[in-house]
């Protein structure tokens, strides 16, 4: 989309504004809690407004989930989205602008390899060698929205959800997961691991984007289910629907996202750290 | 206020605070449709008799309750298998059943009970890891046709003793199954983890060692109940080792 075409999209009066609300919460899994040790998933985002009226303001969001049976995960899920953000930011920043969703794919392949660079360059360097990079072992899913496009790269067992419209299921979208079924459940692939292949980049190119939600694997199931056919799909009553319509209210207290995480019904379905990061188009 | 409490009022307005609270315990959340494949597998032989059999009765009745009520109790099932009193054995709950029955022993963990084991008899261990490998692969066939995915299944193997046939010779006949748990566990159909009981003596460790290399410990290094803590952190990593892993509670 051109730049100018872009600005004329934005309400009047308010450049610089956030296009989008953002919200996010992340909780500690039953057996973490117990044993005192910490979250091993993380979040993050990031807004970059621009001085310039005819550019749309973008946000970049991202969650990690670390490898429970290494010793550095906490940190490193920290890391990964840490330098997602800024990695994504400075490169949006000197590449100004894709005007395609192809053209932001394209960017964020780019992106997606100086994110993985720099974090095994950190974790070498924090770690003390090449040996102790496993120990970093983390998930990451990076979204870019850039309304009308929404864009993501993603590493391991995230997932990302779309809303169109006003929502409903029907609304709804899956635009990526990687939840593994099975024995291979328990299994993925890690920012630490052979990823040549590995990191699932795309954007889309949507008018009717309204919302965008994105979470570790710990949520997948309370979110999606398996068909017959081995294909994941939303529960027919999805949780990220009434997540949605409640972050569209500007009267939302956002620490209803804890109290959703806090259920015991999730907890039950989850064993796991659990992290969702939601994001609504603001009217 | 509850929202049974609220509706009654003429003209209450809930606070936005109030309607969050309302929607976020409204939103409903579908039961875990995967689940956690547990198989005990215990040395009930005659040298388990005394306070070994007495700590383990003890143990899987305080570890049951606890199970019960456990937030992981939706979503994980046990099956417990028995070798040396009656040969190997099945068990729901306080029944035993013929092993070539076709009838599961998983059962919810929601349901899991403990029965009292008697102490008797010889070790046919490594018939009964079979035949908790078996009951595992039978669960998966039944969970299919369910439409309930499963994570990797584990198996707790708890002995004191050396390997033996029927007729309580020793037998090395758990060395080749030592390969088929190594594939396994590369392929992710399982992970094992075995606990030797003292006296267990150095054949018998030796034998533990070699069938679960990374997750063989000594019962003494800790309480039965610690299982528990074990199990919670297999569940959600079954690559975590229990040799290597800092497990116990802080």
């Amino acid at each position: 989309m051109p730049a100018a075409e872009a600005a004329a999209r934005r309400p009047a009066g308010q450049v610089g504004r956030p296009r989008w609300r953002v919200r996010g919460a992340t909780m500690q899994g039953y057996d973490h809690v117990r044993s005192g040790s910490w979250c091993e998933d993380a979040f993050a985002h990031t807004h970059l407004p621009f001085d310039d009226p005819s550019r749309p303001d973008i946000h970049i969001l991202a969650v990690a989930d670390g490898a429970g049976s290494r010793t550095r995960s906490a940190d490193g899920s920290r890391l990964a989205v840490s330098t997602a953000l800024s990695v994504v930011e400075r490169g949006i920043r000197a590449h100004w602008q894709p005007e395609s969703a192809p053209d932001w794919a394209a960017l964020l392949q780019h992106l997606s390899d100086q994110v993985i660079t720099t974090f095994l360059d950190v974790a070498r360097a924090v770690g003390g060698g090449d040996q102790a990079v496993g120990d970093f072992a983390t998930t990451l899913t990076t979204v870019v929205l850039a309304h009308p496009v929404v864009g993501y790269f993603s590493v391991g067992d995230g997932f990302v959800i779309i809303r169109t419209g006003s929502g409903g299921r029907s609304n709804l979208h899956l635009v990526d997961s990687a939840v593994a079924a099975a024995e291979d459940a328990s299994s993925t692939t890690f920012l630490t691991s052979n990823t040549a292949g590995a990191v699932r980049v795309s954007a889309i190119y949507d008018e009717a984007i309204t919302g965008a939600f994105l979470s570790t694997d710990g949520l997948a199931y309370t979110t999606l289910a398996r068909g017959e056919d081995g294909q994941l799909s939303l529960v027919e009553e999805p949780m990220v629907d009434t997540v949605f319509r409640l972050l569209d209210r500007d009267d939302f207290d956002p620490l209803g996202l804890l109290r959703l995480l806090q259920r015991d019904d999730v907890i039950a379905a989850t064993q796991d750290d659990t992290t969702l990061l939601a994001a609504v188009l603001r009217p | 206020m509850p929202a049974h409490q609220r509706s009654a009022g003429a003209g209450y307005n809930p606070t936005s605070q109030e309607r969050y609270v309302d929607a976020i315990d409204g939103i409903s959340i579908p039961p875990p449709n995967y689940r956690v494949l547990v198989v005990l597998c215990v040395d009930t032989s005659s040298s388990m008799r005394g306070e070994a059999i007495s700590k383990l009765n003890d143990a899987l009745h305080s570890w049951a309750h606890s199970m019960n009520n456990h937030s992981m109790a939706a979503s994980t099932e046990f099956a417990l298998i028995t070798f040396g009193a009656g040969g190997v054995l099945k068990w729901r709950g306080t029944e035993s059943f013929d092993p070539r029955s076709d009838r599961t022993p998983f059962v919810s963990a929601r349901e899991f009970t403990a029965p009292v084991l008697p102490a008797d008899g010889v070790t046919p261990l490594t018939k009964a890891v079979r035949l908790g490998i078996d009951v595992i692969e039978a669960r998966k066939r039944q969970l299919t046709q369910e439409r309930v995915t499963w994570r990797r299944p584990l198996m707790w193997l708890v002995t004191d003793g050396r390997p033996t046939d029927d007729q309580g010779h020793f037998t090395p006949d758990w060395q080749p199954l030592a390969g088929e748990i190594r594939a396994l566990e590369q392929r992710r159909k399982l992970t094992l983890f075995a606990i030797g009981v003292p006296p267990i003596d150095a054949v018998g460790q030796e034998t533990l060692r070699q069938l679960a290399p990374d997750n063989y410990r000594i019962y003494g290094e800790f309480d039965f109940n610690d299982i528990l803590i074990l199990l919670e952190r297999s569940v959600e990593d079954p690559n975590r080792s229990i040799r290597t892993a800092e497990w116990k509670e802080s």
